[in-house]
């Protein structure tokens, strides 16, 4: 700290000669001038001392006889004489500095992470849209209130957090279609409730009190397990209730519609070869051209690269320079013979499966049928499956 | 009640931290300074330091800091 303040007001290492130069340093103390890293040279002491004493020097000087010269200089107020003349620079200097500073306070990026089911780039665009858009002030962002409105909108997620960090704004999301897990906020007491239709093929309740059996058919909201446990006396009558912490596991059959088609006819990209790179200057919404090389082919893919100017990892500023090359392609009509169209049909039929495996989902029956008419390739039918339905569900003080 | 003596007789303060180290305070003047020994004037006394490297970090009116490697410390009474 007192080397900062030395700086901003400066310092100069002074060099001592003469006969008497202990009795200038010892001058130097009576006058309660502080001085260091005093050390002994050859033909005198060299020490530094602040800037604001080297005037109180002259008297002790002419006093003891001795001779002083000025070594080095620092500090701010020698720094602003040697560039007097580059005024626009040190204002420049501010204005970044005041600019980067002012741009701290508002969020210039959402980053979403942990989603599985629903991508980042969706919830990303459903926080930006309507509830915090780029540009938003940091104190006038409540993360508590977009959590809140966040578990409304995709009640799939079982836990969300939302944080402030720099300027950025994260968060961090836990899906579940499990109705193993049951989220314990707090130990508040939950229900066990339906996150989809579907009929009963087994239930089993570790904690709180079944309200639907094997063979029940349910709705997406219906409570399976409940939270409220009756405690009955000797005569059958309801002694006192308590609210419990659902949980079980709950398999029901369920349905999925699938669709899907793609035309026969589809054009092949043919890359020609030929590249072209253009960059882009982006600041707050504003795309500054910087290189544009020509006008654009007539078919091609574009790929863009965005970098993001930060400060340290969290302070992200609205300025990113984008990349974009263009590869030029010449589109080469060709058309699907039926095998292969179907092939391609069960292709994407068994990755929809595999995306219903990963999320512990048992395909039970196929009824989806592969059709051609109007040089269309189609797809459509129901899938039956097994899977868990429960989610935990808090029990409000209204219902309790 | 009893007052120490630096704030009584004036007397000088040192203190060490191993033989690297030096603060001294209520000295009056510097008599001798190289960088192998150092002869401070404090009231009725005289303290000669001898070692290798010596060199005065701070110097100020209430105290003083020296470090180098100290290897004699000499009281001479006035």
């Amino acid at each position: 700290m007192s080397s900062c303040r030395d700086w901003l007001q400066g310092y100069v290492r002074l060099k001592v000669i003469g006969n008497n130069t202990e009795r200038f340093i010892s001058l130097l103390k009576s006058k309660e001038i502080l001085v260091w890293d005093l050390e002994p040279m050859q033909d005198g002491y060299s020490f530094f001392i602040c800037r604001k004493h080297v005037r109180n020097l002259d008297l002790i000087r002419k006093k003891t006889g001795t001779k002083l010269s000025v070594m080095e200089k620092h500090g701010l107020p020698y720094l602003l004489f040697r560039y007097r003349k580059r005024k626009f620079l040190v204002l420049g200097i501010l204005l970044c500095i005041a600019i980067v500073y002012y741009g701290s306070i508002f969020v210039w990026d959402i980053h979403v992470n942990g989603t599985a089911y629903y991508t980042e780039e969706e919830i990303q665009r459903r926080i930006e849209e309507e509830y915090v858009a780029l540009g938003t002030r940091k104190k006038e962002i409540d993360c508590d209130a977009l959590e809140d409105h966040l578990r409304e909108d995709y009640p799939d997620i079982s836990w969300i957090s939302c944080e402030l960090v720099g300027t950025q704004l994260n968060v961090v999301v836990k899906e579940t279609l499990d109705g193993t897990e049951v989220i314990a906020e707090d130990e508040k007491p939950q229900d066990l409730v339906a996150a989809k239709d579907g009929t009963i093929v087994e239930i089993i309740t570790r904690n709180g009190t079944p309200v639907k059996k094997r063979g029940d058919t349910v709705q997406k909201g219906e409570i399976l397990i409940s939270g409220t446990i009756y405690i009955y006396d000797d005569y059958d009558a309801v002694l006192e209730t308590d609210h419990v912490t659902a949980d079980g596991d709950v398999i029901a059959e369920t349905e999925y519609t699938y669709s899907d088609s793609f035309e026969l006819q589809y054009y092949e990209k043919n890359y020609s070869g030929r590249e072209k790179t253009s960059v882009l200057l982006n600041i707050i919404q504003l795309e500054i051209p910087i290189r544009m090389p020509g006008k654009d082919y007539l078919h091609y893919d574009e790929m863009r690269e965005t970098h993001t100017m930060k400060l340290g990892n969290a302070y992200i500023l609205p300025v990113s320079l984008t990349i974009l090359k263009q590869k030029e392609y010449e589109p080469v009509r060709k058309e699907y013979s039926k095998d292969e169209a179907k092939k391609r049909m069960e292709e994407r039929l068994e990755r929809f499966f595999n995306d219903l495996r990963e999320k512990d989902v048992e395909i039970m029956e196929n009824h989806v049928t592969i059709s051609f008419d109007d040089g269309v390739c189609r797809a459509s039918g129901s899938v039956v499956t097994w899977e868990r339905i429960g989610y935990g569900r808090v029990i409000t003080p209204a219902e309790q | 009640m009893e007052f120490a003596s630096d704030v009584t007789e004036g007397s000088f303060l040192l203190s060490m931290t191993g033989k690297e180290r030096l603060w001294l305070e209520n000295y009056e003047s510097i008599l001798v300074y190289n960088d192998r020994e150092v002869v401070i004037m404090a009231r009725r006394t005289r303290i000669r330091i001898q070692g290798d490297h010596l060199c005065i970090e701070s110097y100020g009116s209430v105290e003083m800091k020296l470090k180098g490697n100290i290897d004699y410390i000499q009281f001479e009474g006035l």
